[in-house]
């Protein structure tokens, strides 16, 4: 045990921060989406930074908006135990003040194994992913739809669609703008009106609106669905398990996942050795890939992953640059304004 | 059996346990415990539940007309924008549609219950309480599978030649009226059987003895006595479809939108806990109105069926 501690002390006083300000706490605490996705991060990246270092990270399941609640009761009632949170290119605009402005030079391995721009201003990415078109294989004749044009077009693609309804309807308002015209370069500000007038068209056919992407699974298995908005990951996931089901990565959303710091985190340096961590050994990125199927903010692991692997990944940058990647400046002042224009909408 | 004074004395047990605890079927004891006694036996629940539940609560709702300064701004927002009353009106609509499919599923479940043999009885009661132990997302899952497109209900009347092609039953209010009867089906049956249990078969012996039919009987006897136990049952499930979040949300279309959904939406999505506070005031105003409400409208009918 001691050794490694030694080396990270060593090559942490390399990068030029005082190392007497680098003890290490016992503990670390880190929140993010339970189940197989929770599995994972534990298997690839907290058991073996807690065998490298003798931090007992503490794993911590919750759903994206809960954990965002208690994150801001804990940091007005001054009692914060968590480290490490989701994050999200929309909260670390809109939570600002809960999460820690990251010093980029205590994460090194960023720099060194990371995407451009994986280390920002408070936040490092995670995973990639997207919530793209997704349509049953036999459904058109052999026929694939292309964009979200042909997804409006019920003469051309008929049946039934599903799209989701969680709380962020610019992720479906957008592929609105695209089907009805917009190019990708024009779409902030976000014209209204005329995404509410394309999302007219679509609703009579729109038979599910999923609350969690488990309903939109299940409609495509069902036939209750044969076109709809999916994340990638989970278009995988029934791919390789030998559904006739496909993807269209362009005009998708863009999804960044990221860790954040939480301001008033109880295990601050650990945290950021988490981090540099995270960003290092490309081999347990793939692993973890592998089970998630969503790639990460590893550039290395990308490209160690086999052809057909790395093809599918939204992570790809072939992939990733035909998605959309969300202006979240202006949507952070317009998203009350957005969420109850849906509302409005989607409960008539 | 024919002695007059015996409905006059059985009418008592059911007055007692609709004054103190409806849902209760023990009968109340003679040696009360003294009033200090009791109290201090419940203070460490009413401690608990101040601490973890009232003070919460008061919080949130004096966050409500506190932030960002004095302000009724969150309220007159719930007038001024027509989707939250319309979401309060459908709410209500939803809870009123539950209640009623409830009450009429129960009642002859409760009934069956109550007058049945102790074996069958506790079987009866066992297939209504094991339901309940299960959890509400898996219920609602069930009934994902019972009806979706290729679900069991459809393959089967495509099998028996009733349709050539899947219905679509799921996403529609029905469903969600369905769905929440049966999740909330338990609370309606126990109110009713501990209250029909509370109400002598030798009444019922006695209007039949007295030449009234069947039905009369239940109707002029069974029905009045169970009262308690069906306003109890009423009010349960009436205030807890009120709070419904799971069930409509997954078996629902977007039209079947409730005011716990739009709570949840603004307390872990916009993050904005004043305007949560002032949906859940109103949600909880309603709720204890109405349990105001049925109480009157309980005294009333009372006095009308011993007139």
């Amino acid at each position: 045990m001691r050794k490694p501690i030694l080396a990270i002390s060593i090559a942490l006083a390399a990068t030029g921060v005082p190392a007497g300000a680098q003890t290490l706490e016992k503990e670390l605490v880190v929140v993010a989406a339970g189940g197989q996705f929770e599995r994972s991060l534990r298997s690839s990246f907290y058991q073996p930074f807690s065998e490298k270092t003798g931090v007992r990270v503490t794993a911590v399941p919750s759903t994206f908006g809960e954990q965002n609640a208690k994150v801001k009761a804990m940091g007005e009632m001054n009692a914060v135990t968590w480290d490490i949170v989701t994050s999200h290119p929309i909260t670390t605009i809109s939570m600002a003040d809960d999460f820690l402005p990251i010093d980029c030079a205590r994460i090194p391995n960023a720099a060194r194994h990371g995407i451009p721009n994986a280390c920002r201003r408070n936040s490092v990415v995670r995973t990639l992913g997207g919530g793209v078109l997704t349509y049953m294989t036999k459904e058109f004749g052999g026929r694939k739809p292309a964009s979200w044009a042909d997804f409006w077009d019920q003469k051309a693609f008929p049946g039934p669609r599903t799209l989701p309804n969680i709380g962020y309807p610019w992720e479906v308002l957008i592929p609105a703008l695209l089907a009805d015209g917009v190019p990708k370069d024009k779409l902030f500000p976000m014209d209204l009106d005329r995404a509410f007038k394309a999302m007219d068209r679509i609703k009579p056919h729109v038979t599910v609106w999923w609350k969690n992407a488990d309903q939109a699974v299940n409609a495509f298995r069902s036939g209750d669905a044969v076109m709809g908005w999916l994340f990638d990951g989970r278009v995988l996931a029934l791919k390789n398990e030998g559904m006739a089901i496909d993807m269209e990565f362009d005009g998708g959303i863009q999804y960044t996942s990221q860790w954040s710091i939480l301001r008033k985190a109880p295990h601050p340096n650990a945290a950021y050795a988490f981090l540099d961590h995270f960003m290092a050994a490309p081999e347990r990125h793939v692993a973890f890939t592998q089970v998630v199927q969503y790639g990460t903010s590893n550039k290395e692991a990308l490209a160690m992953h086999a052809p057909a692997v790395s093809a599918n990944l939204s992570a790809n940058p072939r992939n990733w640059e035909r998605m959309v990647d969300i202006d979240y400046d202006w949507l952070v002042g317009n998203t009350e304004q957005i969420i109850r224009r849906w509302n409005e909408w989607i409960s008539r | 059996m024919t002695d007059a004074a015996a409905p006059a004395l059985r009418r008592r047990p059911w007055l007692r346990t609709a004054r103190a605890a409806p849902a209760t079927a023990a009968p109340v004891s003679r040696d009360r415990l003294s009033r200090r006694a009791s109290l201090l036996l419940v203070s460490p629940a009413l401690l608990l539940l101040g601490w973890a539940f009232f003070l919460p609560v008061a919080a949130l709702l004096f966050r409500s007309v506190s932030e960002p300064t004095w302000t009724l701004a969150h309220y007159a927002r719930l007038i001024d924008e027509p989707l939250y009353l319309r979401i309060i009106l459908r709410t209500l609509w939803i809870s009123a549609g539950v209640t009623v499919l409830a009450l009429v599923l129960g009642y002859p479940i409760a009934l069956w219950i109550a007058r049945a043999r102790a074996g069958v009885a506790a079987f009866v009661t066992l297939c209504v309480l094991i339901p309940l132990w299960t959890s509400v997302l898996v219920r609602s899952y069930g009934w994902i599978l019972l009806l979706q497109r290729n679900g069991i209900v459809n393959s089967w009347l495509k099998e028996w030649g009733f349709i050539d092609r899947s219905l679509a039953l799921l996403y529609s209010e029905t469903t969600v009226l369905v769905a929440m009867s049966h999740v909330l089906l338990p609370f309606m049956i126990l109110p009713l059987v501990s209250s029909l249990k509370n109400i002598s078969p030798d009444l019922g012996k006695a209007a039949l003895n007295l030449g009234a039919s069947p039905w009369r009987g239940f109707v002029h006897v069974t029905l009045p006595l169970s009262l308690p136990g069906i306003f109890a049952g009423c009010l349960m499930v009436f205030v807890l479809s009120l709070g419904f979040y799971i069930t409509p949300a997954l078996l629902g279309g977007p039209r079947t939108l409730m005011i716990a959904t739009l709570i949840s939406q603004q307390a872990t999505e916009m993050l904005n806990w004043p305007f949560a506070g002032a949906i859940s005031f109103v949600l909880l105003a309603l709720s204890l109105a109405i349990t105001f409400a049925f109480r009157k409208l309980l005294g009333v009918e009372r006095a009308a069926a011993h007139a």
